[in-house]
């Protein structure tokens, strides 16, 4: 019996084997942790106790803290490629829009009745006719449609046409139903604006029909 | 002739740069004017802006000639559409955005234009030194040739975040704004940025 405790319990210890490095393994994660806020322990933007630890964890750990003195170098690098702005942008720009606003206010005078408040309520299809450039080629295209709708309008052959035929038939209808109250709404007194027209179609009609 | 009187004949740069914050009241002042077609108000909000304007398309692009037609580019879409501001940000946070747009569109063009798409290679990000003008290099010294050749081997991502960040010193709320990601990406791309430019630059330099 005891040899058999003593037999498990050795094997029980054969079990215990050297422990690994815990201690490192837990640096190593804090390490790892603490170092992806080096950039924004450098730009100031970590809460106070936050910034406090990685900033312990600074004093400590050599890496992190080159890395802190390279990030600082490089800042310092990239600022060094700033230089002025050449004074062209200025002047391009601005030829540009006086150019733009001189051609706007001679279309569209009264450019200060445009409601600014009013593109939120547009959607951008209606806010694009808007636009300073836009807005002349749209007032020039809406002339070009009034003008050529204008010129394409029957004229006044082709309505004496209209007119004639509605009075044929308008005419026949009468004569063979003359008490249909229905009919009278049909626009022919809007045809028959003069009497010598009404004439003109009666003798017309007597002509070609009548007989 | 030395570099700075080469550079200085062939371009008039402002000689003083204003480059100091407007404060809100004054910024929302002008942007009201330019939105009832004051052209004046757009003059001094192209003064006060012009050289950040500049600076974060050519730390971006690493080209003179692109970053001003960006920067012109910027501003004329910046007066067309300035009647869509509707003060949800600071009006150089749009302005801002408006610019890194037009950085990448400005990239992607330079992209397609390569004829043969065999030569696309996208594991190497726009480098813009084999089209650098005299003017280039005359504004680049031997040291800001190393950090740009070390820029533009980085991602746009990267690129970016380091110009509003180190170039323009913006804080971590506005980034996000511009970027319109949350401020935990903000933090974790600088720092990612931040260590990529670390590395280009010890091999660019080694
Ligand atoms: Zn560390």
């Amino acid at each position: 019996m005891l040899a058999a405790f003593q037999q498990n319990s050795n094997r029980i210890k054969g079990f215990v084997h050297p422990a690994p490095p815990i201690k490192d393994m837990v640096m190593a994660k804090i390490h790892e942790e603490l170092q992806s806020d080096v950039s924004a322990y450098l730009d100031n933007e970590l809460a106070p106790d936050r910034q406090a630890r990685v900033e312990a964890h600074l004093d400590s750990c050599n890496e992190c803290s080159d890395m802190l003195t390279a990030f600082q170098e490089n800042r310092a690098r990239i600022k060094g490629l700033e230089h002025p702005a050449p004074l062209s942008i200025q002047t391009a720009v601005m030829a540009q829009i006086r150019e733009q606003a001189a051609k706007t206010t001679v279309e569209e005078p009264s450019r200060t009745l445009r409601f600014p408040d009013l593109g939120r309520w547009i959607p951008d299809v209606g806010r694009w006719f808007l636009r300073p450039v836009t807005a002349g080629a749209t007032g020039f295209l809406t002339l070009v449609l009034i003008l050529g709708a204008l010129y394409f309008y029957p004229t006044a052959p082709q309505y004496e046409e209209t007119l004639d035929f509605y009075f044929g038939i308008h005419t026949e209808q009468l004569t063979d139903t003359p008490f249909d109250e229905s009919l009278s709404s049909i626009p022919q007194d809007d045809a028959l604006e003069s009497d010598g027209d009404a004439n003109l179609f009666l003798d017309l009609y007597l002509e070609n029909v009548g007989n | 002739m030395s570099i700075g009187t080469l550079a200085a004949t062939m371009e008039t740069y402002s000689e003083t740069i204003q480059t100091e914050e407007l404060d809100l009241a004054q910024e929302r002042e002008l942007v009201q004017r330019c939105q009832k077609g004051d052209v004046d108000a757009m003059g001094t909000l192209i003064i006060r802006y012009q050289h950040w304007v500049y600076n974060i398309a050519y730390g971006i692009l690493g080209h003179h000639q692109d970053a001003q037609d960006v920067a012109q580019d910027a501003f004329l879409s910046v007066w067309e559409n300035i009647g869509k501001f509707e003060f949800r940000s600071r009006f150089s946070t749009w302005l801002y955005r408006i610019v890194k747009n037009k950085c990448f569109n400005q990239i992607d063009q330079h992209q397609r234009r390569k004829t043969d798409p065999m030569e696309i290679d996208d594991s190497q990000p726009w480098v813009p030194l084999d089209t650098a003008t005299p003017e280039d290099a005359a504004l680049r010294s031997e040291e800001k040739d190393i950090v740009h050749r070390a820029l533009s081997k980085l991602k746009d991502d990267y690129r970016e975040i380091l110009v509003l960040r180190e170039l323009r010193e913006l804080p971590y709320e506005e980034i996000s704004e511009i970027l319109g990601c949350t401020l935990g990406r903000v933090k974790s791309r600088l720092h990612e940025a931040r260590k990529a430019l670390k590395k280009e630059l010890e091999r660019v330099e080694w």
